[in-house]
């Protein structure tokens, strides 16, 4: 690399510039700690399905620590090419079928020490090739994305602690994601999706968004949780329409951070 | 792979590529934060660690990159991760090419770039990273990235160009194009 000006300028505002570090060995109490964690297989596991079942949030008492997080390539830019197979309406599967993909998905709540819980799954979205699973116990959530048409491309998530928002007022919804992650990880990765997700109350029956493009998205309502996502980073709208089970429809905020 | 065969692969990994995964961490979160970040993207390596591809500093970085934008997303923050800059001058003497620029501009000009293009141009001058490397950190093509690049550059030298007090870019000591062609 030709030095220049601007490099050095830019080098000299380095952060980290100057930093001392102690170099790392193969002894490191750190390494030791991931290591003594289970690691993934290389082959699909054979892994039996739990039976989702629906579970009710704790009270506001137990309110602690739900933790939503993943790992995922965050992009602002990727592509859309790859998700030719996705619909707005989620895809219908028989239960064998949508038990097969789950089935394919990490479902232990990952951590350095590797003791996380097994965790439930409570949502499927699924979209042609694309599955994205919600695993949670009520306290802890962990995502996956899994994309069916090649080798099973699985982004496993992991997670720290995060607001509960355990009390959903009224029948509304709550937006726990609401923002641009990517699908870019492994053989079958696509490039920047938006993707949105959240709690809904028990009477929710339906979560739609309507895209700048006048697209209408339509959420799978599961057990409680509701999620949608679109390929690209053009983003879901703040807003979304939730009906409920009587028929009645309202407006309800899908921004993260606002309240039900 | 074996169990053996794992570990051995993960201690390679930590040893080779763990001071460059720190190095990442710290240039984007605050201090408390960047054990947990290199912690996390270690053991996402280890859960992948049959699937380690031969370009492994920018798999890791990319991991840490995932894990670090998920802290940020928790704070409300998606588009772009935010890097910090030195807060205070180091004492290392410039190279004689380098005094054309006042540091204090180009302080000024990288505070009003947006948070992509402060992006791009940290995984190259400060990661260190080849445009095909850091396309693979953020997921794009090399030819997109060098795209942003490019454009990320081309801002950085006008804002610097917009400051009052900034001699170098439209001086005859530091033509424009010769700080075109500086980066990968």
């Amino acid at each position: 690399m030709k030095a220049s000006p601007l490099m050095g300028a830019l080098w000299e505002m380095d952060p980290d510039r100057g930093h001392l570090s102690v170099a790392p060995t193969a002894g490191d109490a750190t390494l030791l700690a991931i290591m003594s964690s289970p690691r993934a297989v290389e082959a699909t596991r054979p892994t039996m399905l739990r039976q989702p079942r629906t579970w009710k949030l704790a009270g506001a008492a137990a309110a602690v620590a739900v933790t939503v997080t993943v790992v995922g390539i965050v992009s602002p830019w990727g592509g859309t090419s790859a998700f030719a197979s996705w619909t707005a309406a989620p895809t219908a599967l028989s239960a064998a079928e949508e038990a097969a993909r789950v089935a394919q998905c990490p479902q232990q709540y990952p951590t350095p020490e590797g003791t996380g819980p097994t965790l439930d799954p409570v949502l499927a979205d699924v979209r042609g090739d694309y599955t994205f699973v919600i695993f949670s116990n009520g306290e802890l959530v962990l995502q996956c994305y899994l994309e069916t048409s090649t080798t099973g491309a699985i982004l496993a998530a992991t997670g720290e602690a995060g607001p509960v928002r355990q009390t959903l007022a009224g029948s509304n919804v709550t937006a726990e994601s609401n923002g641009v992650t990517t699908w870019a990880y492994g053989p079958g990765g696509g490039g920047a999706i938006t993707l949105a997700y959240g709690l809904a109350a028990d009477d929710v029956t339906a979560v739609e968004a309507t895209l700048a493009d006048g697209r209408v998205v339509k959420a799978t309502v599961q057990n409680g949780w509701w999620a949608m996502w679109v390929p690209g980073d053009a983003g879901l709208p703040d807003t979304a329409t939730v009906t409920h089970a009587d028929g009645t429809a309202n407006d309800a905020s899908i921004a993260v951070g606002s309240e039900p | 792979m074996d169990d053996a065969q794992a570990r051995k692969r993960l201690a390679d990994l930590w040893v080779t590529h763990q001071p460059a995964v720190a190095a990442f961490a710290r240039r984007r979160m605050p201090p408390d934060a960047v054990d947990d970040v290199v912690s996390e993207t270690f053991m996402v390596a280890w859960r992948k660690v049959h699937e380690v591809p031969s370009h492994e500093r920018a798999w890791l970085l990319a991991i840490a990159r995932n894990v670090i934008a998920t802290r940020v997303r928790t704070h409300g923050r998606w588009q772009a991760l935010a890097v910090r800059i030195a807060s205070e001058p180091t004492d290392v003497a410039p190279a004689a090419a380098e005094v054309a620029l006042d540091r204090a501009h180009v302080k000024q000009a990288w505070a009003r770039l947006t948070d992509p293009e402060r992006e791009v141009l940290a995984l190259v001058a400060w990661d260190g990273l080849t445009s095909e490397e850091a396309a693979r950190v953020l997921g794009c093509l090399r030819s997109t990235f060098s795209v942003r690049l490019t454009r990320a550059r081309r801002r950085l030298l006008a804002l610097l160009d917009d400051e009052p007090h900034v001699p170098a870019p439209s001086s005859p000591s530091v033509p424009p194009r010769a700080l075109e062609g500086d980066l990968p």
